[in-house]
């Protein structure tokens, strides 16, 4: 039988892995694409998301507050703001990228936000180091509702006072922490990185 | 019950607030001058209080420069702490039997640029508490003493938030997490700027862990076994590592902040096994 010479072998070899590669990083990307559009889906029907792009008229969905008010006032944003949209725009940063073959292995990057990456675009509006995502997670003091409740009476009486906000601030309920952001990344982390095993030889 | 995990952090994690403070901030000044004598209802009987114009005194001997009083001048007789004279450090006053309303009594001691107080309270009812009395909290030079056991800002108040636990390692060792609290009541910017860019660069810093009963002061507000010194205290015991450092200073939208103020959030790590 007739040997075929080792260059020829190498030139099959990269040749084949060439065409694999197109086919396989379609199929990987449609993948990727499930996965991050199915954790951008879930961010986005989350409880606190949605109660939060309700705005200032939103119910307690999320249960955080016992029911009471809202978590758009409680946290204090200002009315007109969307605190929800740089925290979408970091997952839908989320992408892939093929690092190259390695012998027979085809090789990807996957980059998505950190928990630090989220935190960095959710600032609390009274203490801007503060994250309010991250605080849902951890707790957050009722300020932003002080503040909020503090700001609508003057713009609707010019009679409030801070004696009175006080008043009306102890019948409200304390927040209850809920998982939030570290779940969604921790969870799909995971499906991501289960990318890894369809790794197919070229 | 006998002290818990919580019990001990906050402990170690006063002191050591207050120490990193005062060592490396040296937010101290020293100060000498006449007390003023009192009545105290809560103290017993026989007992003669004498205050300064300021609160809390530093009593920690590591810190370089700061005087430490060891008693007070007694009608110009320089009369040592012992039995029956105890020195309030946290109400900034000596406590004396055996002496004369009348008396003179001077000295020389440190004032903390910051009062430190524990608090149950929570931000808000701080916020909106201190920012209703903050002209009576601020202590100023003309006042012949301040009330004790009222808090006087500047101040920083150490809220412990939370603790929690996550599997780390095989055999039940876990991450123990404890997330303490502090909202910062400065008198300026620039002290407020101070202490919060001191704390943030705490991160990473590790401190020892004490027990609750180290706590150095008495009743009476006076170091149970004088010298106290931070450094003793923590020979030998194990350490507590500052994962997180969060500064933050506080925006008022409504810009009537009678006081500056800044919030820090410390997250405290201890790998342990809480189920032994």
């Amino acid at each position: 039988m007739a040997k075929i010479p080792k260059e020829v072998q190498n030139l099959i070899a990269r040749s084949s892995a060439e065409i694999l590669k197109i086919q396989f990083e379609k199929d990987i990307n449609r993948r990727f694409l499930l996965i991050k559009n199915r954790m951008i889906k879930e961010f986005l029907n989350h409880p606190v998301t949605k109660e939060i792009q309700g705005g200032a008229a939103a119910e307690n969905i999320s249960g955080t507050l016992g029911g009471n008010g809202n978590l758009f006032s409680y946290i204090g944003f200002p009315e007109g703001t969307d605190p929800i949209e740089p925290i979408l725009n970091e997952f839908q940063k989320t992408s892939i990228r093929f690092a190259g073959i390695s012998g027979e292995t085809a090789n990807w990057i996957i980059l998505m936000p950190t928990k630090d990456d989220i935190w960095d675009v959710s600032p609390v509006p009274w203490a801007p180091g503060r994250s309010w995502a991250k605080s849902m997670e951890t707790g957050l003091s009722g300020v932003g509702q002080y503040l909020y409740d503090e700001i609508a009476e003057f713009k609707n009486s010019r009679s409030g006072t801070a004696i009175q906000t006080k008043q009306k601030l102890k019948r409200k309920s304390r927040f209850k922490n809920v998982k939030y952001i570290s779940e969604i990344l921790a969870k799909y982390e995971k499906l991501f990185s289960e990318l890894d095993e369809t790794a197919i030889s070229t | 019950m006998k002290p818990q995990y919580l019990h001990n952090v906050s402990t170690s994690f006063a002191l050591w607030l207050d120490h990193h403070l005062l060592d490396k901030g040296e937010a101290y000044s020293n100060q000498t001058g006449k007390l003023y004598n009192y009545s105290d209802a809560r103290l017993p009987s026989g007992y003669k209080v004498f205050g300064s114009p300021y609160k809390q005194w530093v009593y920690d001997s590591t810190i370089t420069g700061a005087s430490i009083p060891s008693g007070v001048y007694v009608n110009s007789v320089f009369t040592p702490r012992g039995a029956n004279k105890h020195i309030d450090y946290l109400n900034g006053r000596v406590i004396y039997s055996g002496i004369s309303t009348g008396a003179n009594v001077t000295g020389s001691f440190a004032v903390k640029d910051f009062n430190i107080y524990f608090s149950n309270e929570n931000e808000e009812d701080l916020i909106l508490e201190n920012n209703l009395k903050a002209n009576e909290k601020f202590s100023w030079t003309g006042k012949t003493y301040l009330q004790p056991y009222d808090n006087a800002l500047p101040a920083i108040y150490i809220i412990p938030d939370s603790v929690g636990n996550s599997p780390f390692a095989f055999g039940g060792e876990d991450e123990t997490r404890a997330i303490m609290k502090c909202v910062v009541f400065a008198e300026d910017p620039y002290s407020l700027d101070g202490v919060l860019s001191l704390f943030a660069d705490s991160k990473q810093k590790v401190f020892k862990q004490k027990d609750f009963t180290d706590y150095p002061l008495n009743e009476f507000g006076d170091v149970k076994a004088p010298p106290y010194s931070f450094e003793n205290v923590t020979s030998g015991s194990t350490e507590l590592f500052l994962d997180e450092v969060i500064v933050s200073k506080f925006k008022d939208p409504r810009g009537k902040s009678k006081s500056y103020i800044g919030f820090m959030d410390f997250e405290i790590i201890k790998y342990r096994y809480p189920r032994l």
